[in-house]
């Protein structure tokens, strides 16, 4: 059977029974969630859902179903369909080469900025991101993602590149490959 | 019945902590056979444990000689009846997938070295120290015969970094 998806996003201060108020929407409605994250940035509490439904419904209508969530907890969540052609690519999966990058030094402006376009230009995928900086004397900033390398680029390839960048925004960084034990 | 089906995640035969192994009767040897060709027959299987193939008895096969990481440090392919962990020393995490549990790979928390002790086929007590692959293999199928998959162990959902609570 054809399923209708949509993304939606959910972002507020952080209280107990935000997720709980989400999915009784949810299953009210029959979604399924597919695929979500939910975390805590700074005390905002931040959740990402794709889910799934049989029938199709409007966006007015999924985000009517968010009414009391938006006033009783004061939550802004956002709606949007993802059609059908998006998902194709979703579902195409090709080999992986899987790194965890950690980049972290004392805070300035282009940290993320810097790695991430040194990443977009070589094409290399970042799939899982997450950046912090402490609040003492010298703001240590910390980025730690989890990357997907094309093919082309090798270990020593990678290495050199994140060197560079990372020369230029003095910062440390290290690169770990990322194995999976098939068992 | 040589070469068997892989029991598959949610059938509850994988959540069942398995029997000890008292006397090395008939049944015993047949899933142990059973459970080496199925791991020769799965070409990347270094390991199957016997909850796996739908056996509710301690039995694990290992081989890590099989695979590209277990070159350095291995004992070849090993039939282990009530395999036991003795001891264990300091901790890897690794990125687990599983046979029964085919959809998901997930990052756990292993002991690097381990000393384990077990009974072949003839009832000798065999004892030996290993480490890096091999060991996360015998933990692995060890945890099978506990009910344990991959997913019970998994520490973290992604990325390891929190901020520290403020020490007075």
């Amino acid at each position: 059977m054809k399923k209708y998806l949509y993304a939606i996003t959910v972002i507020g201060k952080d209280k107990p029974g935000i997720v709980a108020a989400v999915a009784k929407v949810l299953y009210e409605k029959g979604f399924s969630i597919e695929d979500s994250s939910s975390t805590l940035l700074k005390d905002q509490f931040s959740m990402i859902l794709i889910v799934s439904v049989d029938e199709k419904m409007s966006i007015i209508e999924l985000k009517k179903a968010f009414y009391r969530v938006r006033t009783d907890l004061n939550m802004s969540v956002s709606v949007r369909r993802i059609k059908s052609e998006e998902l194709k690519e979703l579902e195409e999966k090709e080999e992986e080469h899987l790194f965890m990058v950690s980049v972290y030094g004392s805070d300035k402006p282009g940290i993320v900025y810097g790695i991430s376009k040194t990443f977009a230009e070589n094409n290399i995928n970042i799939i899982d991101l997450r950046t912090r900086v402490t609040k003492s004397d010298v703001p240590l900033y910390v980025m730690i993602m989890e990357i997907n390398v094309p093919n082309s680029i090798d270990d020593d390839a990678l290495n050199s590149m994140l060197e560079d960048t990372c020369k230029k925004l003095n910062v440390d960084y290290s690169v770990r490959k990322v194995e999976t034990y098939e068992l | 019945m040589p070469v068997r089906d892989i029991v598959i995640y949610p059938d509850k035969r994988l959540k069942e902590i398995c029997k000890y192994i008292q006397e090395i009767d008939g049944k015993t040897l047949q899933a142990a056979k059973d459970l080496l060709e199925t791991m020769r027959f799965y070409g990347h299987s270094v390991g199957i444990a016997a909850p796996q193939i739908g056996e509710l008895s301690r039995i694990v096969v290992v081989d890590a000689s099989k695979a590209k990481k277990g070159q350095k440090i291995n004992h070849g392919e090993l039939v282990m009846l009530n395999p036991e962990i003795l001891d264990w020393q300091s901790i890897i995490k690794t990125r687990e997938g599983c046979m029964s549990v085919p959809d998901y790979t997930g990052n756990v928390n292993r002991a690097r070295k381990i000393t384990v002790k077990y009974m072949d086929l003839d009832g000798k007590e065999h004892r030996f120290d290993t480490e890096g692959f091999e060991a996360v293999v015998i933990q692995h199928e060890i945890d099978h015969l506990d009910g344990i998959l991959f997913i019970d162990r998994i520490i973290s959902k992604n990325t390891d970094l929190f901020r520290r609570k403020n020490y007075k």
